[in-house]
């Protein structure tokens, strides 16, 4: 497999062997050599050989090894002939990341940072295994499935607003419970509300630049204000039904004697029964992970009141976006000037919507959705505007982070003799966690440079910065 | 005898597991399991369940296997500490697991895995050696 050079952010992986179309992949040349490390270009050649798929095999900068699909990968697929493969969306159905502004200013809390870590820490459920306060009745739990976001709303943790400025308003139509197994169900019943585990956090941060004003106005985003970032995803419930679904699609992978590069990239025709039943499937687990995101930013947004009670006015709690990084949308896009109707797999990437574009919420309509690229804990976040240019190199899609460098266990060992949380401290963060190993995996050195990878992004012409944030208090499950 | 080794991998869990036979490999997969997701010193036997699973081949049915055992682990919080496999061929699977209720006093979390992959899956058995590598998401 060679790849060769179009540009300094644009590399090619020529079609060779069974790949159907050739493997792009956004990356400096700096960048490309630790990607070359692990099998990410190996997979995304795997991905480039999977039925239907349109135009590109599509890696992003923060591209790294997963377990079929690479993680930072796009690949879109004609629904007329092309397959959808629950792996390319990932188990974590609609694991995704949202904003919250307010209107707190740094210089007058930060000297409570700590205490406020510790009184989400306390509040929010978090950690492996944590069940909230919400016991679902199998009905709501199908409500849940349905509505998405709107349920949460509807029960009382949240408002309209919150819906209009989520992506496709915390909800895809098409939701079919019905298509659940009795174990995602069983799954999902007590998990409703609670942050997860691993890389799932709650960061409270603030907005440290300003790069462009207009989208920053829009947004609702000033320097110095203090910010919360939310990160997490469908949980078990969403982990059962790719489950349930990839064991189901590599049986009959099997059984249809279908030669697959890698099982793990098991998939049925978008057009058949199997196919239609994983769509709506997929959006039950979507939508379980809207009202989970909606729900912990009521929990956050509670905290947030209860600890600042003589700030009320100031709080002003908004949603600035919620956005999905493990998912397929079915979407239209314009290949070599011809309209196509494309089942979009986004793994560990998201969208990136420009001005203008039907789906970008109307709010926001003049400058391009927010994309919310989270750094590790240690480092920056961005927030972005997707682009035309966009639009046409890779479905309008961007990354969804910073990507890993180092493996768990890599990090363990680095970690060795360390106190991280003394580490981040000194950097002014705090930074809380249940289990003991995730302080260590989610060192701010196991992950890439997230300004190399925004760099990228923006000489790509994928994506403009908007915004910086900068991490104050991080609470990890 | 040990029973597993983690292997390098940039985000998730590559384990492979070892037994001297199918039987003892997938007991050993079982207990290793539980080693990985967490830290007890003694795991006493107060619940048990019947496990039945199937696959299309044996590396199906090791996947099978191993979502059960996650299942079970999850839905009851349940540490299991002993896989008495009844029934097992290269497709099909019984067995009895037992163990005790997560008691944060006794336990500890290592960490928690969302799935058993079928990524890099592969069962090879040599000189009576058996070995199995799975790759989990974490």
């Amino acid at each position: 497999m060679k790849i060769r050079k179009l540009d300094n952010n644009h590399w090619i992986i020529d079609k060779e062997k069974e790949m159907k179309v050739p493997g792009i992949v956004f990356a400096s040349e700096k960048m490309l050599q630790n990607i070359q490390d692990d099998r990410s270009l190996e997979q995304l050649a795997n991905v480039a050989c999977l039925p239907g798929i349109v135009k590109n095999a599509i890696a992003m900068p923060d591209v790294h090894q997963g377990y079929g699909f690479p993680i930072g990968g796009v690949a879109a697929f004609d629904i007329s002939n092309g397959i959808i493969s629950p792996g390319g969306v990932g188990y974590d159905i609609n694991c995704g990341c949202r904003l919250m502004r307010t209107g707190l200013e740094l210089s007058e809390v930060r000297h409570r940072m700590d205490e406020l870590g510790m009184a989400l820490y306390s509040s929010i459920p978090t950690g492996v295994g944590s069940h909230g306060d919400i016991r679902l009745t199998e009905k709501e739990e199908r409500k849940v499935a349905v509505e998405g976001a709107r349920w949460a709303v509807k029960n009382g943790f949240g408002t309209e607003d919150d819906l209009e400025h989520t992506e496709d308003e915390g909800r895809i139509e098409g939701a079919d419970p019905s298509k659940l197994s009795e174990r995602a169900l069983e799954r999902g019943k007590n998990q409703l509300g609670t942050l997860g585990s691993g890389n799932h956090f709650i960061e409270v941060g603030y907005v440290e630049k300003i790069y462009e004003k207009k989208a920053a106005d829009a947004f609702g985003l000033q320097e110095g204000k203090v910010t919360v970032l939310i990160h997490s995803g469908s949980r078990g419930f969403g982990y059962q039904i790719c489950d349930d679904f990839l064991h189901s699609f590599a049986a009959q992978s099997h059984k249809l004697g279908m030669a697959l590069p890698d099982r793990q990239l098991s998939c049925a025709r978008i057009d058949s029964q199997e196919g239609k039943d994983y769509l709506a499937a997929m959006a039950c687990g979507a939508n379980y992970a809207w009202a989970n995101r909606q729900i912990l930013m009521h929990l956050v947004r509670n905290t947030i009141m209860n600890f600042f009670p003589e700030k009320t006015k100031e709080l002003q709690m908004r949603l600035v976006y919620d956005i999905a990084h493990n998912i397929a949308k079915i979407e239209t896009h314009t290949v070599n000037g011809k309209k196509m109707k494309l089942c979009v797999h986004r793994k560990g990437a998201t969208r990136a919507f420009p001005a203008g574009h039907i789906l970008v919420p109307p709010a926001y309509r003049a400058v391009g959705h927010p994309v919310i690229i989270p750094g590790d804990m240690g480092r920056s976040s961005y927030i972005l505007t997707g682009t035309e240019r966009a639009m046409d190199e890779s479905f309008g899609s961007c990354c969804h982070g910073a990507g890993r460098v180092l493996s768990r266990s890599a990090a363990i060992k680095k970690a060795r003799g360390r106190r991280i949380d003394q580490e981040m401290e000194k950097k002014g963060i705090f930074v809380h966690s249940h289990a003991r190993n995730t302080l260590a995996e989610e060192m701010p050195e196991a992950y890439k440079d997230i300004d190399d990878v925004i760099d990228v992004v923006q000489s790509a012409g994928l994506a403009n910065r908007v915004a910086r944030l900068k991490p104050l208090v991080v609470i990890k499950g | 005898m040990k029973s597993y080794t983690i292997k390098e991998h940039t985000a998730d869990l590559c384990v492979e597991f070892y037994g001297n036979s199918q039987n003892d490999l997938f007991q050993s997969t079982g207990s290793a399991l539980f080693d990985i997701l967490y830290e007890a010193q003694h795991i006493s036997l107060k619940v048990e369940f019947a496990v039945t699973a199937e696959g299309f081949d044996t590396e199906d049915l090791l996947i099978a296997w191993l979502r059960e055992l996650l299942y079970i682990g999850e839905v009851n919080n349940i540490l299991l500490c002993e896989f008495i496999i009844d029934e097992l061929s290269e497709t099909k699977l019984k067995a009895r697991v037992r163990g005790e209720p997560y008691n944060p006093e006794k336990h500890s979390i290592r960490r928690e895995i969302k799935a058993a992959t079928y990524h890099d899956l592969k069962i090879t058995e040599e000189d009576g050696k058996w070995k199995a590598v799975v790759v989990f998401d974490l």
